[in-house]
């Protein structure tokens, strides 16, 4: 009723753009539904009782009065197979250490290809976009026999040794994503290139330019790669999948542990089970996106060059 | 020895890009101490290259800058005690006013006498205990110790002027003595002694203003960070000269240019460096704040005894601020020397276009030997006998010159070409343009090389079409001939005097610049302006009679660029 009103008093253009607004938001809104539905069916699925996931394994929420915490119950006083906690850590402190090392090797290669002069960079920037073309898939069969030459060469023969070894292969090799450090670069080439020249004639070595002028400038592109490879290092499932094979479930990390409730042995007895660890598996990534997501979008505009 | 004329010494510096494309020809200055040296130039004509040379920014690929004496080609940028202010102001935006100005100051050691701080402090409480009014002192430190924070020292400090170490004994003293002073001179006296004794032990000597000596008795002077306190303080007094302490706690975004401008000369003056390169620092700023900083800086300039290189675009800034000007075109310098002379005397056709607003009026002419007279249409000027014999010395001395040319076309004869284009304005028409197209790099990488030997360069063939205009001139030819606004005679026809020899005609537009008109008419085919007193309003539908006297003309070769004629002293 009061738009209708309003209407009235609003220009030919003003009007146009409210008409573009409506629509675009009903086609969001749509879309967005789609894609929570999954989502929802989950967190729902997580709460409904045995009973009502053998009846109506159709519904989004449980039946009115049929909330449960039952599978939540269930995996977290889980005496055997399911260390959601151990999977939780696992996953945790790799996808930590993920995300520190590809930053700092990030920042450092696209520094490095921005602001110091050297023989071959040209090259080397199209060696690395050559590289961004060649499908990661390719590279996990030698890897794998790398991986496992290696540790027959090293013999690896205590427990620690083996966990170390494997978190090792989980770690690094996915640090070098080329993507990221392009991203870095085509940051770093936004910079204007006043400001390095001016910290230069004030004083700075290359170290102290790096770290008092580019580093704090680049904090939200920082944030954007840490939010892309923390859900990456986290959702990753292949990799693991494959060195993993034969090692303690102990050892695993929360995607490989989920595996254990949506592969063939799977039953209506274990969905509800699985959902209530996806939805717990899900938070640290819940989380690291709500802290990055706001400051990703700030500090673009926070150039202080004119002209 | 160096004198103080050769501050700076730039020697044949060249700069050839890594694409091949040469920026800067055998540029040759010498900078006076507490010089103000502008260089101009338009877009493009290698000025900034020369300032980042200068700077350290950009390597020089031959020739030598010396400062001082002492070689500066391989000295990084961050030692070469330069300050640089860029057009961008190239303030670092995370930082506010405080941290950008006091960026330099916190990454920099400053070498410093090492002193005995515990002695000094004591020295300067005793000091300040006996010599000013005690009760006054312990009033304010009663004051200021009630207060909460921990920047308590740091205000005593600025309120007595004294050190920051010296400030939190005498806080000290004042919690646990009170306000006796015999007991606060027991306590210093009883340090002291401490501190001495250690000394001692340590086998440190000290002189008497508490700096340490070696064994010669010398102070030892070690390269030091300056403390929090001391940045702060130099911060203040910088911000306090250019009226930025109330934004000191801002962010560049948050600034209008103007502010951003004085803040990357705060950084630039915190440094307290001797040299000062500026590059366009004034470009950004709108016409009236403009005017204000280019006065800011010059006063900038004299005040701290600065030696300055000022790069422009704009002549207006470079004839008000420069001491010295060097005007540039496409890589070449044209001329240097004071603005009165770049004015009056240009040396050749680039400079005259260029320097002076509104430009010189120049005209294409037609020489005529035998009669000694410039003609352009019905228009006749006679030009006396001095000067055909002064153009007849010119164009021999000339096509002598182009004859050595032609005979060894060779590296440096390309490159007086080249020079010589830049001062007539033309474009060099060797530079074949490779197209970018994909299809046509290809088509080259496949087409067939030419076998036969290359035929003479277009700078060769240049050079030789030039030797043939010269000599055809020395028979008399068509010259450029120029004349400054302000020379022309000019004025309103006057019913019933006798114009003969005047030009009468009407002007096309009649500006009214305040005190005088900025008149224009059609001479000789071409826009020309002349200056007119406010007294007498003119407008296009009057008539004007206009003189030339030929003694205030300039004459310039079209051929090679160079005056023929300047003023007649």
């Amino acid at each position: 009723m009061s738009s209708r009103k309003t209407g009235k008093l609003l220009s030919k253009s003003e009007r146009t753009i409210r008409k573009e607004k409506t629509v675009s938001f009903i086609i969001l809104f749509f879309v967005t539904l789609l894609w929570m539905l999954p989502l929802v069916y989950m967190v729902g699925t997580s709460f409904k009782s045995e009973y009502d996931l053998q009846t109506h394994p159709e519904t989004l929420l449980p039946s009115s009065g049929e909330w449960t915490l039952a599978h939540y119950q269930s995996f977290l006083s889980s005496d055997s197979d399911a260390r959601i906690f151990a999977w939780l850590g696992n996953s945790l402190w790799s996808a930590l250490a993920h995300v520190g090392l590809t930053v700092l090797l990030d920042l450092l290669t696209a520094f490095v290809l921005v602001f110091l002069d050297f023989k071959g960079k040209r090259v080397f920037v199209k060696l690395l976009y050559l590289w961004m073309a060649v499908p990661g898939v390719i590279g996990t069969a030698p890897m794998f026999a790398m991986f496992a030459a290696i540790r027959n060469g090293l013999s690896i023969q205590s427990a620690a040794g083996s966990y170390a070894y494997i978190y090792f292969w989980i770690v690094v090799p996915g640090i070098s994503g080329i993507f990221n450090m392009l991203l870095m670069r085509n940051f770093f080439l936004s910079i204007p290139r006043d400001i390095v020249d001016s910290a230069r004639s004030d004083g700075a070595s290359n170290f102290k330019i790096f770290m008092r002028i580019i580093v704090p400038l680049a904090r939200s592109t920082i944030l954007l790669i840490v939010l892309f490879t923390f859900t990456g290092a986290w959702n990753s499932l292949n990799w693991p999948q494959l060195i993993f094979s034969g090692e303690t479930s102990k050892w695993w990390t929360v995607t490989m542990g989920l595996t254990k409730f949506t592969d063939s042995q799977a039953s209506a007895a274990t969905t509800g089970v699985a959902m209530a660890t996806s939805v717990f598996a899900m938070l640290p990534i819940i989380i690291v996106f709500l802290f990055t997501q706001n400051k990703m979008i700030d500090g673009m505009a926070s150039s202080g060059i004119k002209g | 020895m160096t004198s103080d004329k050769q501050f700076i010494t730039i020697q044949n510096v060249e700069k050839i890009y890594p694409n091949g494309e040469k920026a800067v020809y055998n540029f040759n200055l010498d900078i006076a101490r507490n010089e103000f040296i502008v260089i101009v130039g338009p877009s493009g004509c290698g000025k900034s290259t020369t300032l980042r040379m200068i700077a350290g920014l950009e390597d020089i690929t031959s020739g030598e800058i010396r400062m001082e004496g002492e070689l500066l080609n391989f000295k990084p940028c961050k030692d070469r005690k330069m300050a640089i202010v860029f057009q961008s102001y190239a303030l670092y935006p995370q930082m506010n006013v405080f941290g950008n100005i006091a960026f330099p100051l916190t990454i920099n050691k400053y070498p410093a006498p090492v002193t005995d701080e515990t002695l000094f402090s004591c020295n300067e409480v005793k000091t300040l205990v006996k010599q000013s009014n005690f009760a006054a002192l312990v009033q304010l430190l009663s004051e200021i110790s009630v207060e909460r924070g921990g920047k308590r020292a740091e205000r005593v400090a600025t309120a007595l002027n004294i050190s920051l170490s010296g400030a939190e004994r005498l806080l000290k003293l004042y919690a646990r003595f009170g306000d006796s002073a015999e007991q606060w001179l027991a306590e210093l006296q009883r340090q002291e002694e401490a501190q001495r004794s250690a000394n001692q032990q340590k086998g440190i000597a000290l002189n008497e203003s508490f700096h340490v000596v070696d064994a010669e008795g010398k102070e030892v002077i070690r390269p030091r960070k300056l403390t929090p306190f001391e940045i702060k303080k130099k911060v203040y007094e910088t911000a306090e000269k250019l009226d930025l302490t109330p934004y000191l706690d801002k962010l560049p975004r948050e600034l209008s240019g103007g502010q951003m401008q004085r803040v990357a000369l705060g950084r630039a003056i915190i440094k307290n460096v001797p040299v000062f390169l500026m590059d366009e620092p004034l470009s950004n700023l709108d016409a009236k704040l403009r005017l204000t900083m280019r006065s800011e800086i010059v006063k900038l300039h004299n005040r701290i005894g600065a030696t300055t290189v000022y790069v422009t675009h704009d002549q207006t800034e470079a004839m008000t601020m420069a001491d010295r000007i060097v005007v540039m075109s496409r890589g070449f310098i044209q001329q240097i020397d004071s603005p009165e002379d770049v004015y009056s005397a240009p040396a050749n056709l680039f400079v005259a276009k260029f320097i002076g607003s509104p430009a010189m009026n120049l005209w294409d002419m037609r020489f005529d030997r035998a009669a000694a007279t410039l003609t352009c249409g019905d228009f006749t000027l006679a030009v006396g006998k001095e000067f055909v014999r002064r153009y007849d010395e010119f164009y021999a001395e000339k096509t002598r010159e182009f004859e050595q040319i032609c005979s060894d076309f060779d590296e440096t004869a390309r490159e007086k070409i080249n020079r010589i284009l830049s001062a007539t304005g033309e474009q060099p028409q060797n530079k074949k343009v490779k197209s970018k197209n994909l299809l046509d790099k290809i088509k080259r990488l496949f087409a067939k090389k030419s076998k036969e030997p290359a035929g003479p360069s277009a700078e060769e063939q240049l050079a030789r079409e030039k030797l043939d205009a010269l000599r055809n001139c020395l028979e008399g030819g068509t010259v450029a001939v120029g004349i400054r606004p302000e020379r022309i005679v000019i004025e309103k026809v006057v019913e019933g005097k006798n114009y003969n020899g005047w030009y009468v005609t009407k002007p096309t537009i009649c500006e009214l610049l305040g005190g005088e008109y900025s008149v224009h008419f059609d001479f000789c085919g071409k826009d020309t302006v002349a200056r007119l007193d406010a007294n007498s309003p003119v407008t296009p539908s009057d008539e004007i009679a206009v003189k030339f006297d030929f003694e205030t003309m300039y004459v310039f070769d079209p051929i090679t660029g160079d005056v023929i004629k300047g003023l007649t002293r």
